[in-house]
């Protein structure tokens, strides 16, 4: 294995947590509901100040934190943005982030940042690139880089490998983690008919640091990974399927659009946490 | 299509709303998408963060416009103005000078020609929200001072303070608008000066005097305070360390 540390031996992850909220950061802070732990949206919190930057340090004080990154355009040509990967890396020192992670996909070119996670082809040319790309990032970080895959409406011809194919040969040779987002698998079983039991069945288990959870919105004609909605049965099914392959993976629930207050998604964990349990018994 | 191409013209569809049809060929369509519609998908997205982005900076010029004439307006100028960094709190800086030339080209819009001004006071509002927190001025630091030394010294403004002047009543529009009392449909033309300051989580907007304003832009400019003396304008300075708007000295 490679010579990066993996995440922070200080606080290490478990169980299920949610992904911090501006919407619900007072009433956590105030009632200090039963979460394992807790994901920042780091590009929300790079500002100079403000309540947002202020209350981070009152968060950690009680919750182990992991950063999830947006902006860092992993599969971008552009060239990295080195500032940036910068106020990533002193936003994890700040918050003592057991770990930081980014979704395969581009955000930027030409000098225009699009904001969205933008697919890419799957075949050579893109992935030595991710590979380079990643190795760098993780140089800069001085740890190991989770990476997500990410949902999809759109397909290149130029692809001549299958996602998992990409995600597996990514991991191997730029030495990342994967953190496994099942209802982007679900979204792209719908739209492109990826098999997402097969999917969860290739992974390469010992890789996957983290797994995320959400809803998606039917649109008329396909499904938006819209993280809108409570996590949908067929997700819970395929989650289990990975569960059983890995009991112990730090699993998070994201909702981001259309936020319910903080009780919806505490029973979303209490879902989580039952399958995590119902899988450990049938083990023993 | 090799990649740094693809990604070229892919990110050119975002920004600009239209389909190329080169790129379009490099595509498969889905079981249920055809790839026209992939990409309007990704256009959508895009579009409606920026809208969303703007709509949350600019909350009052929102109101004024109403949603559906705002979103137009907000589609304009991402048209016009793609985000050039990786933040999305820093998209948006170019907007009241947009809004302002488009008060003057759009005949719907004669009647809003204090909307630009109101815009750059929203996004004083919104650069207050995320700018670092004050720290306390320091008495004992400038008492130390020499008599020479305290005249050359420069004031530091707190960076969560800003201040704007207006030839319109911006500070009575925002606060009227803010509490949703009425809508703006006569403005007298009358000069507002705005300050804009965060105490611990609270932003407030209000009006300054002529004096203040500036002894403020003497300060921002870099003058000492002798030059403030000189100009007959330093009566105030207690009363700005009082209220958290100087945190330090540099000389």
């Amino acid at each position: 294995m490679s010579v990066l540390s993996s995440t922070s031996k200080e606080r290490p992850i478990s169980g299920v947590g949610i992904g911090l909220r501006s919407q619900h950061t007072h009433e956590i802070l105030t009632t200090l509901p039963d979460i394992d732990w807790l994901e920042l949206l780091a590009d929300n919190h790079l500002a100079d100040g403000g309540q947002s930057v202020d209350q981070l340090d009152a968060i950690a004080q009680h919750y182990p934190l992991t950063l999830h990154c947006v902006g860092m355009s992993l599969a971008s040509v552009e060239p990295l943005d080195l500032a940036y990967c910068q106020r990533i890396k002193r936003l994890a020192k700040r918050v003592n982030a057991s770990w930081i992670s980014e979704h395969l996909c581009f955000s930027a070119a030409l000098g225009v940042y699009s904001h969205d996670l933008l697919p890419i082809p799957y075949n050579q040319e893109t992935l030595a690139h991710c590979v380079q790309r990643v190795l760098h990032i993780q140089e800069i970080l001085g740890e190991r880089l989770l990476v997500e895959n990410v949902s999809s409406y759109m397909t290149f011809q130029n692809s001549d490998m299958s996602e998992i194919e990409f995600i597996c040969a990514l991991a191997e040779q730029a030495d990342c983690g994967l953190l496994i987002d099942v209802n982007n698998i679900y979204v792209n079983h719908l739209n492109h008919g990826l098999d997402g039991e097969a999917y969860i069945d290739q992974l390469p288990i010992d890789r996957v640091q983290e797994v995320h959870l959400a809803g998606y919105q039917q649109q008329e004609n396909f499904v938006l990974d819209a993280h809108n909605n409570p996590v949908s049965e067929p997700v819970w099914a395929l989650y289990q399927r990975l569960i059983e392959r890995q009991p112990n993976l730090p699993t998070l629930i994201e909702w981001d659009n259309d936020i319910p207050p903080l009780q919806i998604l505490l029973d979303e964990v209490q879902k989580a946490r039952h399958i995590i349990q119902r899988v450990k018994e049938a083990k023993t | 299509m090799k990649l740094q191409s693809m990604q070229e013209v892919f990110i050119k569809q975002l920004s600009q709303f239209k389909s190329d049809a080169a790129f379009l060929n490099q595509l498969s369509p889905t079981q249920s998408l055809q790839p026209e519609q992939q990409i309007e998908i990704y256009q959508n997205n895009v579009r409606g963060a920026l809208q969303g982005c703007l709509a949350q900076i600019y909350p009052v010029c929102c109101t004024i416009l109403g949603e559906p004439y705002f979103k137009q307006l907000a589609k304009d100028y991402i048209q016009q103005h793609p985000s050039r960094q990786p933040d999305l709190n820093g998209y948006g800086g170019e907007f009241s000078a947009f809004i302002s030339k488009q008060c003057q080209q759009r005949s719907e819009l004669f009647d809003f020609f204090y909307l630009g001004d109101l815009a750059q006071l929203e996004w004083l509002y919104h650069a207050v929200y995320y700018a670092a927190s004050p720290t306390v001025f320091d008495f004992d630091v400038f008492a130390q001072l020499s008599e020479s030394q305290q005249a050359s010294t420069v004031f530091q403004l707190a960076p969560c303070f800003e201040f704007m002047v207006s030839d319109y009543p911006i500070v009575s529009i925002w606060q009227l608008n803010r509490l949703n009392t009425t809508e703006q449909h006569s403005v007298p033309s009358h000069v507002e000066r705005a300050g804009i300051f965060r105490q611990a989580y609270q932003i407030s907007i209000f009006e300054l005097e002529e004096a203040d304003v500036q002894a403020l832009s003497l300060i921002k400019a870099g003058k000492t305070l002798q030059a403030l003396v000189q100009a007959n304008l330093d009566h105030s300075l207690p009363e700005f360390i009082q209220k958290g708007w100087l945190v330090g000295i540099r000389q």
